[in-house]
């Protein structure tokens, strides 16, 4: 799901905060089998301006199982 | 919002990154897409709405007006889906993926604001990989005044091989 101005839970499409415009792309990576959240890239351009994978504590918030 | 905003990178870029994703992530399932739209045309992409209800960007109301979003799909069936607004000056939706119509067109045209969710199913994606999806106002209804598409997200679920 692409939203133009939020991001959004990948699993149940609640929104989560609002996307700024310097973000350009967004690359999320899931396990397979359960569909947990396990890495997220938010890019503005080729710089990544804020990456979240499931061993960090600070953002758990952005993944809701 | 209000950042200054940044180009999109390239296709060639995007594929770069996938393919580094892939092999840091072999077992796992990936999804790419482009946040701000990979390219349009004849728009002034804005901000419509109070952030986080109703809050999406809309298109120019002039005829053909375009927008494109890159994003990694799977191969198989899809469900599409689409989140709005209709209004009294908006367009009727052409979907279109790597520049083959859905077949299905989505009517956003309401005589008074009004939020849309529209389904398209039995979407068949050939190949996995980058697509570019493209929404075009090219036609309108009737009653309308304008070509304007008031998006607030999209998507696409596998529904099956």
């Amino acid at each position: 799901m692409i939203s133009m101005t939020n991001l959004l839970n990948p699993k149940t499409g609640a929104i989560l905060g609002e996307l700024p415009d310097t973000i350009t792309t967004i690359v999320e990576v899931h396990d397979e089998a359960s569909g947990v959240l396990v890495s997220r890239k938010l890019m503005a351009g080729e710089e990544i301006v804020e990456e979240w994978n499931s061993k960090t504590k600070d953002e758990e918030s952005t993944n809701e199982n | 919002m209000g950042s200054q905003v940044k180009n999109p990178p390239s296709l060639v870029y995007l594929q770069s990154l996938l393919d580094t994703v892939y092999q840091a992530f072999p077992t796992h399932q990936v999804q790419l897409s482009t946040a701000l739209p990979n390219a349009s045309s004849g728009t002034t992409w804005e901000l419509f709405g109070t952030w986080p209800f109703n809050n999406g960007r809309y298109t120019a109301a002039t005829q053909d007006v375009y927008i494109e979003y890159a994003m990694l799909l799977r191969a198989g069936t899809h469900t599409f889906t689409f989140d709005g607004l209709k209004a009294s000056d908006a367009g009727i939706a052409t979907v279109s993926i790597d520049g083959s119509n859905l077949g299905t067109t989505i009517d956003l045209y309401n005589g008074s604001t009004a939020v849309i969710h529209s389904e398209i199913t039995g979407v068949t994606v050939a190949t996995s990989g980058l697509h570019l999806v493209r929404f075009t106002g090219a036609t309108k209804n009737v009653s309308s005044s304008g070509y304007k598409m008031k998006m607030s997200a999209f998507g696409f679920t596998r529904t099956g091989a």
